[in-house]
């Protein structure tokens, strides 16, 4: 699994402890098709939402399915981009783009 | 509560969770599908197997995309907020980032910018504004702290209908380039402080030389002011010797030839002492003729009193008679001029020695002088038909010169400012030239 990048305060690991104490941290799993268009648009979208609503609290790994098709059954992936959000549970998953800002933020609960 | 009521409210929320499930499936699927329709998904997984979709225009968008991969530059774009939307691989490995870790983030996060003149930014900000592009120089310094000196080109992305909807940089590392200019500036500054302190030794030793000559000027001038005045000083004592050998000598025998002529007077008609007072007689006038040359040798009153002109010519005249040389002289351009005593005296000595060498060595049966004062010099000539000499073995360190009287002649010239020319061949005959120019003659004071 890759190191995920999101974490601007803590050190590059996950502590599943740290996870289910912090009730509001978020852990974000973006499957993406390297860096073409929609995938790296997802990547941006995603990332402006995090860093506006979950600064300093957020985990987004970034997965390119190219790379890691292992990782596809994990999640039940059927296809790219997509998002899901692995905690706070209840699990969620997004597909597309991103781009539809307003509906992310009430699917992930940010409002 | 009954138990069945307990039942019937648990079936009741499991039911209800089970709706949320199901509703939140459907939602799902209703989305999956919609980003199929619209475009936004890039690929399907079927089984094992991952499915790329591709649309039309994403084929001339990918061919875009690799020739911004492939290019040694790197390329970053951002949206108008300033985040990356865009980086290639030349800029994931120059920052050390991989672009889905930092697509979406602030282009801050990525480098700062350090500008080189204080109006870079302002400079490149009116230009993306009015022209939409800028090209120009600054620093990118990385969070590690480590840098590089960036060429850079920014142009504005914009959409269809031509808004700006972010910014394309492609950036090239000139660190190198700068680091060049910077070791030729620093090369050039030392070669010019090298050229400014050569310049200044050069200066230091021009300033000595300058001083070396003064000194050497200085010490020719005492020279030859010394040469003068031993000059004089000889003249002086010619002109006293003569004095006295005409003073006293002349009269002794004046006395003498008187006293000869008394004594044949008194003894006319003794022929036995006839023979030999005849020949004291000769004895006494030839002596006094000789002692009245070699006075008048010495030094001429007359120079003085008539100038060189006419003592030159009496001269010649005396020397032609007395060595049975005949002789021309001519004087032009004089009219009623005069030059400076000393110069009248080295030319005439000059003259005497020149006329001396004729005697002495040319064995010649003509000889002339000529005195000329015209506006572009003052020349005396001094020449014969006799038997001339190899002029070319002058100066050589042998006798000629001394023989000759050739060092006195061309010091008694440089004295007075003019120089000695000799011309002679074998049985040609030989010419002297002395040749004062008109910047340097003195004439007397009206």
């Amino acid at each position: 699994m890759k190191t995920p990048p999101g974490d601007e305060s803590g050190p590059h690991e996950f502590s599943l402890e740290k996870m289910t104490m912090d009730k509001t941290r978020y852990l974000l799993k973006l499957y993406v098709t390297g860096t073409r268009p929609s995938s790296s648009m997802a990547v941006v979208n995603i990332r402006k939402i995090c860093e506006k609503y979950l600064k300093g609290r957020y985990d987004l790994v970034v997965i390119d399915i190219a790379r890691h098709p292992e990782l596809l059954k994990d999640d039940q992936i059927i296809a790219a981009p997509t998002l899901i959000k692995e905690l706070p549970l209840p699990l969620r998953r997004f597909i597309g783009n991103m781009s539809q800002t307003e509906r992310l933020i009430v699917g992930l609960d940010l409002a | 509560m009954t138990a069945k009521m307990s039942a019937e409210l648990t079936n009741n929320r499991s039911l209800a969770s089970e709706n949320e499930d199901l509703r939140e499936r459907l939602r799902e699927a209703e989305e999956t599908l919609d980003a199929i329709r619209s475009g936004e998904v890039e690929a399907l997984v079927m089984g094992d197997q991952i499915f790329m979709l591709q649309s039309a225009e994403a084929e001339s968008n990918r061919f875009r995309g690799e020739v911004l991969e492939q290019i040694s530059d790197i390329a970053v774009a951002v949206d108008l907020d300033d985040r990356l939307i865009y980086l290639n691989q030349a800029a994931e490995s120059k920052y050390g980032v991989s672009a889905s870790d930092v697509l979406g983030r602030k282009q801050d996060d990525l480098f700062r910018i350090r500008w080189l003149t204080d109006d870079g930014k302002a400079a490149k900000d009116k230009a993306l504004l009015s022209e939409g592009v800028w090209r120009g120089e600054n620093a990118h310094l990385l969070a590690d702290g480590s840098g590089f000196y960036a060429e850079c080109t920014i142009g504005t992305l914009t959409d269809a209908d031509g808004n700006a909807t972010g910014y394309l940089s492609v950036i090239r590392d000139i660190t190198d380039r700068k680091r060049s200019e910077q070791e030729l500036r620093e090369a050039h500054d030392e070669l010019e402080r090298r050229v400014e302190d050569r310049t200044k030794e050069l200066a230091a030793s021009n300033i000595a030389l300058k001083e070396e000559v003064a000194i050497r000027s200085r010490v020719e001038k005492q020279r030859g002011d010394l040469l003068q005045r031993l000059v004089n000083s000889q003249e002086d004592e010619r002109r006293r010797i003569a004095r006295d050998i005409h003073d006293k000598l002349g009269q002794r025998i004046t006395a003498l030839r008187l006293q000869i002529t008394s004594l044949a007077d008194a003894n006319a008609g003794e022929q036995s002492l006839d023979g030999i007072l005849e020949q004291l007689q000769r004895t006494a006038l030839r002596l006094d003729s000789e002692v009245s040359f070699f006075s008048w040798e010495l030094r001429p009153a007359l120079l003085d009193d008539i100038g060189l002109p006419e003592a030159a010519k009496a001269y010649v005249d005396d020397w032609s008679h007395n060595y049975s040389v005949s002789s021309e002289f001519s004087v032009r351009g004089f009219g009623e001029k005069r030059l400076e005593s000393d110069t009248e005296t080295h030319l005439y000595r000059i003259m005497q020695e020149a006329l001396n060498n004729v005697v002495k060595h040319a064995d010649a049966t003509r000889a002339g002088v000529l005195l000329e004062w015209n506006p572009k010099e003052v020349v005396l000539i001094v020449e014969d038909n006799g038997r001339g000499f190899d002029v070319t073995r002058l100066g050589e360190q042998d006798e000629a010169d001394k023989k000759l009287g050739l060092v006195g002649i061309r010091e008694r010239a440089a004295l007075v400012g003019g120089d000695v020319h000799i011309e002679s061949s074998d049985h040609s005959g030989t010419a002297l030239f002395v040749r004062i120019p008109a910047s340097l003659v003195k004439a007397a004071p009206a």
